[in-house]
Order: C-alpha cells, then structure tokens, then sequence
C-alpha cells in the first residue's frame, strides 16, 4: 500500500468518474437548467443552511476535537487542497455525511461516524465529502435538493419538462458519488478501509459476532449483483428505485471503487503527484 | 442438535394466536387467493426486495456465519420444513427483525439487534421467524403493500377499515411470536425478556424477575388492564393506527396463555 501525505496538483478531471463526465454533459443539454440555476444561487438558501448548522451543531478544530482534526488536514493535503472549510458535528445515529454551501462550503459529519469510524474510515468519509467540493460538485447538489419547490414555481410546459431535468440531474447527481468516492480513496490510501467503510453502509458492524465479514466474502455479493432489468416488471422496478435516488446503491459502490482500484488507474493518479 | 436439543416438533397451527390466525384465514380460505397472491407476489413485490436487499443491505451467506445457518436448518427441522430464508443485514440503530416475502421469503436482522443478542435468544427468534413464515404473516404483509398502492382508488371509508384491520393483524401477529418464542426457550423469563429486549435498557433487563408471581412488570400490567373510563378508552382506540403492540398487552397475553395449561399441552405434544 503506497503512502502519502499531499498530492498537490491533483485536479478533479484525474479522479472524475466517467459516468458523471457523461451526465453532466446530457444535463447540461437541457432547457430550464439556467433557471434553476439562478434560483439555486439565490443567496438565501445557503444563508439558511449555515446558520442551521453553526447553531445547532459544534465545529471540529484542532482544540475541539484533535483527533479528526488531524484527519481532517491530511484528508485536505492528499486531495491537494491548501484552504480550510469548517468542518461540523451533527448529533446522528445513521452513518452520514455531507458538504453544502457553494461560495463558502463547509461539511458536517454525524457523530455516529466520528464515534464508530476508524482513523482510516474516517479519512475515507472526509475525503468524499473534500472530493464534492474540488468536484464543483455542491451547486447540482443544492439544486438536486432545491429541485421539488422551484420546480413547483413553475407552471405548465416548464413542469411537464423539469421530469427530464429531474431524472438528469439525479443520474448525475448518483455519478458524482462515484467521483466522491474516488477521492475518499485517495485520502484514505487503502482500498481495504475505502470498503470496509462502504460495508458499514451496508449493515457491517465490528460488535456483531461470529459472522466473517471479510471484505472477499462481501465482494462476492457485488460480484453476483445483477439488476433484472429484464421484463416490464424489472424495468419498472428498476425506474422506480434509481430515477429520484441521490445516491447508488452500496453495492455498486463497492463495486465501482474497487474496479477503479484494480484497473491501475488511482495508482497511476497518486504516483503522478506524489511527492517524495 | 446444537440448539435444538430436544429435537422438538412444532406445528404453527398448535400455537398460532387466534387473532392472529383469523385476520390469515380471512384471507387464504378464499378459495384460490392464497395462491394468486403468491403468483403477484413473487412476481412483483419480491422481485422489488431482492433488488433493494442486495443493493442496499448485507446479505449473510452460510460462508459468512456457520452459526446462523445452523440456527436456520435446525429451526427449519423443528417445522418439517425445507426452506432456509435469506438473511440480510442492515445498518439500523433500532434494534429490529423484519420477514418478508411467500415464495422466497427473507429475513433481515438490523445491525443493533445483532449487537446486543445472546446466542440463545438469537436462535428463539429464529424460531418465531420461521413460525411467521409457517403462519402465511408474508400474505398479509403483502396485502399492505397493495393497499399502500391502490389507496388512492379506494373509497375513504373502505380504506380506512382495512387500514385498521391491517394494523390490528400487525399488533396481533407480535402474540404468535411470543409463543414461539416461549415454546422454543422453554422459559417464561426468557420469552418476557425478549417483548421488553431494546425497549428497557440492557443492565436494567437483567435484573427484571419477569416470572416470579409478585414481579413489579406483572404489578404495572395488570394495572394497565384494570384502567376504566376514559383512559381505558384511551388505551383501547390510541393503538388503532398503530402496528406496535402494548409491551403490557403481550406480557399479559403470554403470561396467561402459560398459565393456562394449553402451552404445556402444546409443548408435551412437541417433545417427540
């Protein structure tokens, strides 16, 4: 396993994902994403937002909480980024995270993941979340978030057409995820805790005994995952359950991180900034 | 037998409760529904969990725990039955266990219950699974997720009975797992333990007596039931949209199905 402590230079074009380079090219093909956009970038939301945060969670710094802290700084070297974005806590049992904001992003972490995570899972996480912001990634988020009520603003054809929007923007929306992935790996520098921290998603938990949860035998449920898209009725399964998802599903996750893994690829991205 | 060291025999009809069994026999005595309802739902409905359970969960395979599996193949020889369901983890603060499915049914564990439970309370409620299995609770279930769907179509009045049978059945169906559960342990304390498992706080469980005749929690059930007037309303209408039982409704059911005479004659007639 290579070992690092910055890859400055790096850009997001190393570790984009291609599904989401595609999916942003057929959104950005589509009538009424300009105004959206506008509405998205209204100040207010992102106002709001913050305040919520700063109000109701507690911001991890070097005094508050050193230990993920310390994680958070070499999580921002390894994607080679030099600027800080507050980093918050949030009171929550789910393993979750998220980065918001888009002129002033920051991130909060529920401190579920901060109690549970290893140092490792934990790198991988905050990577995730740096990688949507070097991604440019937040403002389609916003607006993926922001979708159902500005959409409701509108009237007529606009709304027959914002389905289109709606169903493309979420396909990119799950692609950038992979991306995020990508660069939670690069932070992390270890496949083997990029998927155990994915395993966690999926229901793994150091406490339960007597079950191997040996990340071979796990792989073996990625390997196997076929989507019966076949038929009427695994078409309409299938719609269903990705057209409005924000996010893959786990296991595809896994699968997607570990193909890039395999493949040489996030190798060839590390050596190439990797300074010695 | 690791588990099941009497190489018990149960039959889901010896100890199903009645309510329970007449919100499924309302269903599958219709002549040829039971079987149209498993040909829509594995077809449908099954074809949606298998999608979501291997997206989205951890499946455990027999590779993964050896331990599970054995639990699953011995309570499915104490039906007479050859099926072991699929078992899933998901990632779940809330300590639960959820069956789903006719054709191919499932059961998914969340990763708090697994935490917290002993090898031996594992294996009851492996038992009570199976029972669910046995006693049709997937046609029900399925009969919910259709009704969920076609709500819309279905005149106000006509939609809320069923709504309100259908959570009668979900709070009636926790009494058919007691007894599985009471039947398999053998142990009254163990069974009442379990209604209370992750409502009460572990250390506080272990020093509950649930058996002994003077114990506080039989104390606080019978004084629930003796409430009249407008709390005894209150307790009888404020579960009509719930799924969840009162904790003190099962005690009280289980305690005297025990002390009845009919959970012994069931188990002698177990004991092969």
């Amino acid at each position: 396993m290579m070992t690092y402590d910055s890859l400055y230079g790096i850009k997001p074009e190393d570790y984009q994902h291609p599904g989401e380079k595609i999916a942003m090219m057929a959104l950005k093909k589509l009538p009424l994403l300009d105004i959206v956009m506008a509405k998205v970038l209204d100040a207010k939301i992102q106002v709001d937002t913050y305040a919520e945060v700063v109000g109701s969670c507690y911001r991890i710094t070097e005094k508050t909480n050193p230990r993920v802290y310390g994680l958070y700084k070499l999580a921002l070297a390894r994607l080679g980024i030099k600027e800080e974005y507050p980093l918050f806590s949030e009171m929550g049992y789910d393993y979750n995270a998220y980065a918001t904001g888009v002129d002033k992003p920051f991130i909060v972490l529920r401190s579920s993941v901060i109690a549970n995570y290893s140092d490792g899972e934990l790198l991988n996480v905050i990577g995730h979340e740096i990688g949507h912001i070097k991604s440019g990634h937040l403002l389609y988020h916003n607006m993926a978030r922001s979708l159902n009520s500005i959409l409701g603003s509108l009237g007529g054809v606009a709304q027959a057409a914002s389905v289109a929007l709606q169903y493309a923007l979420m396909e990119w929306h799950r692609n950038s995820e992979y991306t995020a992935d990508r660069a939670g790996l690069i932070a992390a520098a270890d496949i083997n805790v990029a998927n155990t921290e994915t395993m966690k998603m999926l229901g793994h938990s150091d406490n339960i005994p007597d079950i191997d949860f040996s990340v071979d035998k796990v792989m073996k449920q990625a390997e196997d995952f076929e989507t019966d898209a076949s038929g009427i009725i695994g078409k309409l399964l299938y719609i269903n359950y990705t057209a409005y998802a924000s996010h893959p599903w786990s296991i595809l996750r896994l699968k997607q991180i570990n193909d890039w893994y395999n493949s040489g690829e996030y190798e060839k991205v590390v050596r190439m900034y990797k300074q010695d | 037998m690791k588990y099941n060291t009497k190489n018990k025999k149960l039959n889901i009809n010896d100890f199903q409760h009645p309510f329970d069994k007449r919100a499924v026999d309302a269903v599958t005595k219709v002549p040829g529904f039971e079987k149209l309802i498993e040909f829509i739902s594995s077809n449908s409905i099954e074809k949606a969990y298998s999608l979501i359970n291997d997206s989205s969960k951890m499946k455990v395979t027999k590779e993964m725990s050896s331990k599970i599996f054995e639990m699953m193949s011995e309570a499915a020889e104490m039906f007479d039955v050859n099926y072991i369901p699929e078992v899933f983890i998901e990632r779940d603060y809330n300590m639960k266990v959820t069956l789903n499915g006719i054709k191919k049914p499932h059961i998914i564990f969340s990763s708090s219950f697994l935490e917290q439970i002993s090898d031996e309370m594992l294996w009851n409620v492996i038992v009570s699974e199976y029972s669910g299995i046995e006693a049709k609770h997937g046609t029900i279930k399925f009969l919910d997720e259709v009704l969920k769907f076609v709500k819309g179509a279905i005149p106000f009045g006509v939609d809320v009975a069923l709504d309100v049978a259908i959570n009668d059945w979900y709070r009636n169906r926790a009494y058919t797992y007691d007894r599985a559960i009471l039947l398999s342990s053998e142990s009254f304390e163990m069974a009442a333990k379990h209604i209370l498992f992750g409502e009460v706080s572990k250390d506080v469980l272990e020093t509950l007596q649930l058996d002994k005749p003077d114990n506080t929690y039989l104390e606080q059930s019978r004084e629930f039931f003796g409430r009249t007037g407008a709390e005894g309303l209150y307790q009888k209408f404020n579960t009509v949209f719930s799924r969840n039982q009162w904790l003190a409704s099962r005690y009280m059911e289980l305690y005297n199905w025990y002390n009845s005479g009919e959970y012994h004659d069931v188990l002698e007639g177990s004991v092969r």
